[in-house]
């Protein structure tokens, strides 16, 4: 296991209003990326400015490269800690021109040193050409990658994201987090991410940590988090999730689909709930089938359907793009997922395994 | 039509500029006298050290009120601004009346401690003081909006590069708010190049002062050649702010604001705070109100108000009313082309239309009265003079409040109009000028209490006999009637108050609370 780059112990932070946290406790890696995800107003951003010194915590201590860097009675200011930022609006400074932005931070180097390091960090990013221009002449991706380059050049022990990709467009968003991905792995750096863009979480942590109302709610890989969401809510968060109410009994959970085969330690008759992605279940049309197509959306490479059951609930699947139903066709649904499935009772996971 | 405007109003201007080229070698002679020099010098000086004091006083209330949590900001963000509606020369007054020799300063001193002489307040110190007073909210207003609209992600981006807030605020702040704040003493520097009634009440012998002096004493063609060098050095100023305006261009980065900055702690510097704050609004605001009130009622007790005082009061409101419709009637034109039919020609009138603004208003009335005096000695003192001498002046306001309400109304308004069979006429009177209407007024009111102000074309200017509540504080003062003064000057504060109180409501109602 790699070295602690940033440890947080008992964080706590409160607003008036929302962004408030409670008793958060992370650690992040060496050479590690974390995506903090989660819904606005859930406590991500607050955590990510902790940790960057812009806020003080109530209660609870940051570790940052194994020195304290707040704790009760010990705060040590945002230029002292070592970390870089790449804000949410990018926050270039529009009096200075890319190049100064960039070299902004190298105050303590020769000039000629912070001009060649500025300058490999402007090739890095690929905008070396642009040194001389000003931030109001660049497009959004363009700012986007001066601002890695301007926080990374210092070389901070942890680089800090707070949504950097979300003032762009939809493609280009794709095309900058691959290109960012691969810039912070080829540093080597350490960084903390936060989106409230699960499929943007889900590709560029190597971890990742979901918030709920101030709360952690669960940390690990993407797979992980994804297979074996601890929560409801994370399994609700991630994935399209649909929900299936089931009771417990002997030879497994039964459903209005039938009798799911998966064991679970809670009595039987309890109820539970089953959580069901759109590829973990199938149909085929039934003139007797108890359940009805309602609609088809066409996504290019496949499509959604929308069924309902007997009981009214709706579930959806994703089907290939070449298998068309009529809406209104009578069916009958089944549970096609090879793998176990995420078992929730009072809203938290039952068979959630501790790796 | 607006290039007939346009020509009319540089008219005199030229005018003067031929009879001062045109001038015998002794005017010629006179100008290159030390003492020209010297009045050069003194204005100069007189700006320069207002425009630093007051910048010195605006960028920390500005930042204070802003970005601190100094102990009731809102109250002093109000009331910082507020010296603005007192016009110099009312300024002046009250601080002569008060530190002068045998002020009342001195006479309270005498009978307590015996002391019979205080430093002089006239000359420099007064002038600077009165001038810095009532102009450091120029740059405040314009330092505060600024500070506003900065993303607070630029400077929590320096912090987290390794400038700490010291560091920071030089390298980022300071420079992000260097428009604002070079507009702001540009507009402070002009101020005092213009001002007529702080200099001359205070006895500081700078441009417009000396101006007056050689017309009272009828050496005209003088006059006119220092009126010359007066706009030569205000369009140096103007220059000057338009190099500093770099390349760089001071856009919002990104979509803009989305979270109001951290208030910086100010802890036990939360008292000299308070105690600057305290200390500016007592000297610029509670002071000259407290000093207007005793004269008030020192006049009022031993009944010494103006006899005359309603006739001015009728004569301002009707100079300014006329003055403020003939100035906006005149202003449509030139705004609706410089609006809808923009171009090459447009900007040049644009330019030219504003270059009045450069011109003080004395420098405006001499003109006048050299081209009445010579070419239209019927209009010569009269009220139609007067008036012109106010288009003139305000023309640049008033094009201004036109063209922010004209730029509102979309152009596919008036298209759809055409297009729907109108002549372009009955568009201007059937959708336009409807439209126009509440921009209209708010700028006739803006120039109707902009002429109420006006002190030296009034004085140079107006009738023979034709008293206003600007000339009777003037006349009242310069023969240290104190008390005489007090009512008009009251009238005068109160009407200009009136679009401030708009103004305040308005900066508050966007500023995120």
């Amino acid at each position: 296991m790699n070295s602690i780059a940033v440890r947080c112990r008992g964080l706590s932070k409160a607003y008036l209003d929302v962004n408030a946290i409670n008793d958060i406790n992370l650690d992040v890696h060496t050479g590690e990326i974390l995506a903090l995800l989660g819904p606005s107003g859930c406590g991500k951003t607050t955590t990510l400015r902790l940790i960057a010194g812009f806020e003080r915590p109530d209660t609870g201590q940051i570790e940052i490269g194994e020195r304290v860097v707040a704790a009760q009675g010990r705060f040590v200011p945002p230029e002292r800690r070592g970390v870089g930022m790449v804000f949410q609006d990018h926050a270039i400074f529009p009096h200075l021109t890319i190049f100064q932005n960039v070299a902004y931070g190298l105050k303590r180097q020769k000039a000629s040193q912070a001009r060649e390091n500025a300058m490999m960090m402007l090739k890095l990013v690929e905008m070396e050409q642009f040194e001389k221009r000003y931030p109001h002449e660049l497009s959004g991706g363009e700012r986007q990658r001066v601002a890695l380059a301007r926080a990374l050049a210092p070389r901070p022990i942890l680089l800090l994201m707070d949504e950097p990709f979300n003032s762009l467009d939809a493609n280009l968003r794709v095309q900058m987090r691959e290109q960012v991905r691969g810039i912070l792995k080829t540093m080597q750096a350490t960084a903390i991410f936060v989106t409230h863009d699960q499929e943007e979480a889900l590709y560029i942590g190597d971890r990742m940590a979901v918030f709920q109302k101030g709360r952690l709610e669960q940390i690990g890989t993407p797979e992980e988090v994804f297979h074996i969401p601890a929560t409801r809510f994370i399994a609700e968060f991630i994935g399209n999730t649909d929900f299936l109410a089931g009771e417990v009994t002997t030879e497994g959970i039964l459903t209005e689909l039938g009798l799911l085969p998966q064991t679970v330690p809670l009595p039987p008759g309890t109820p539970v709930e089953i959580a069901l992605r759109p590829d973990d279940l199938s149909f085929e049309p039934q003139a007797q089938g108890r359940a009805m197509v309602l609609e088809r959306m066409f996504h290019g490479a496949y499509n959604v359907y929308r069924l309902r059951l007997p009981s009214g609930r709706l579930l959806h699947t994703h089907q290939s793009h070449a298998r068309l139903v009529k809406p209104g066709t009578r069916a009958r649904v089944y549970i096609s997922a090879d793998h176990d499935l995420a078992i929730f009772h009072e809203g938290r996971a039952v068979n959630h395994e501790k790796k | 039509m607006a290039s007939l405007i346009v020509v009319a109003v540089l008219l005199p201007v030229t005018y003067l500029i031929i009879r001062a080229v045109g001038a015998g070698g002794d005017a010629w002679e006179g100008l290159l006298r030390f003492q020209t020099f010297e009045t050069i010098a003194r204005t100069a000086w007189l700006s320069t050290a207002v425009t630093l004091a007051s910048a010195l006083i605006a960028v920390p209330l500005a930042w204070l009120t802003v970005r601190t949590d100094l102990p009731l900001r809102r109250m002093w963000a109000v009331l910082t601004p507020l010296p603005l509606v007192i016009p110099s020369y009312v300024g002046a007054y009250l601080f002569a009346s008060a530190f002068g020799p045998r002020g009342l300063l001195q006479q309270l001193l005498e009978s307590l401690f015996k002391v019979t002489r205080l430093p002089e307040i006239y000359g420099f110190p007064g002038a600077m003081l009165v001038l810095t007073l009532l102009s450091y909210p120029y740059i405040l207003i314009g330092t505060r909006a600024a500070l506003i609209k900065i993303d607070p992600g630029l400077e929590e981006a320096s912090r987290s590069l390794g400038y700490g807030a010291w560091g920071t605020f030089w390298r980022v702040t300071l420079p992000l708010l260097r428009p604002a704040l070079g507009s702001g003493c540009l507009l402070v520097a002009l101020y005092v190049l213009r001002d007529f009634g702080a200099v001359a009440i205070m006895r500081y012998s700078t441009f417009t002062r000396t101006i007056y002096a050689s017309y009272t004493s009828f050496d005209r063609s003088q006059a006119a050649l220092l009126s010359l060098v007066l706009v030569a050095i205000t369009l140096f100023f103007l220059a000057l702010e338009t190099r500093t305006l770099s390349r760089a261009q001071y856009f919002q980065s990104g979509t803009g604001k989305t979270r109001p900055p951290t208030l910086v702690h100010l802890g036990y510097w939360r008292w000299p705070a308070l105690f600057f704050c305290g200390a500016v609004v007592f000297v610029s605001l509670i002071l000259p109100a407290g000093l207007l009130t005793y004269w008030l009622v020192r006049g009022l007790v031993a009944g010494e108000v103006i006899p005359t005082l309603g006739l001015a009061a009728w004569n301002s409101v009707t100079a300014s009313g006329l003055g403020a419709l003939a100035t906006l009637l005149a202003a449509l034109p030139v705004a609706i082309l410089i609006v809808r039919r923009p171009g090459r020609m447009t900007r040049w009138l644009h330019r030219l239309a504003y270059s009045t603004f450069a011109l003080p208003g004395i420098v405006i009335a001499l003109a006048l009265v050299f081209f009445g005096a010579n070419h239209a000695p019927l209009l010569y003192q009269t009220l139609p003079m007067l008036l012109l001498a106010y288009g003139i002046l305000f023309l640049p306001q008033a094009i201004g409040a036109v063209r922010a309400s004209l730029l509102q109304i979309h152009p596919n308004l008036e298209e759809a109009a055409r297009s729907l069979g109108r002549h372009p006429i009955q568009v201007f009177f059937d959708i336009t000028f409807p439209l126009l209407r509440s921009g209209l007024v708010a700028g006739a009111s803006l120039v109707f209490l902009t002429i109420m102000k006006e002190l030296p074309a009034t004085l140079i200017l107006a009738p023979i006999g034709f008293k206003t509540l600007a000339t009777g504080v003037w006349s009242a003062v310069s023969e240290a009637f104190f008390a005489q003064a007090a009512f008009p000057a009251l009238l005068i504060v109160l009407m200009s108050s009136l679009p401030m109180t708009f103004f305040i409501l308005n900066e508050q109602s966007v500023e995120p609370s």
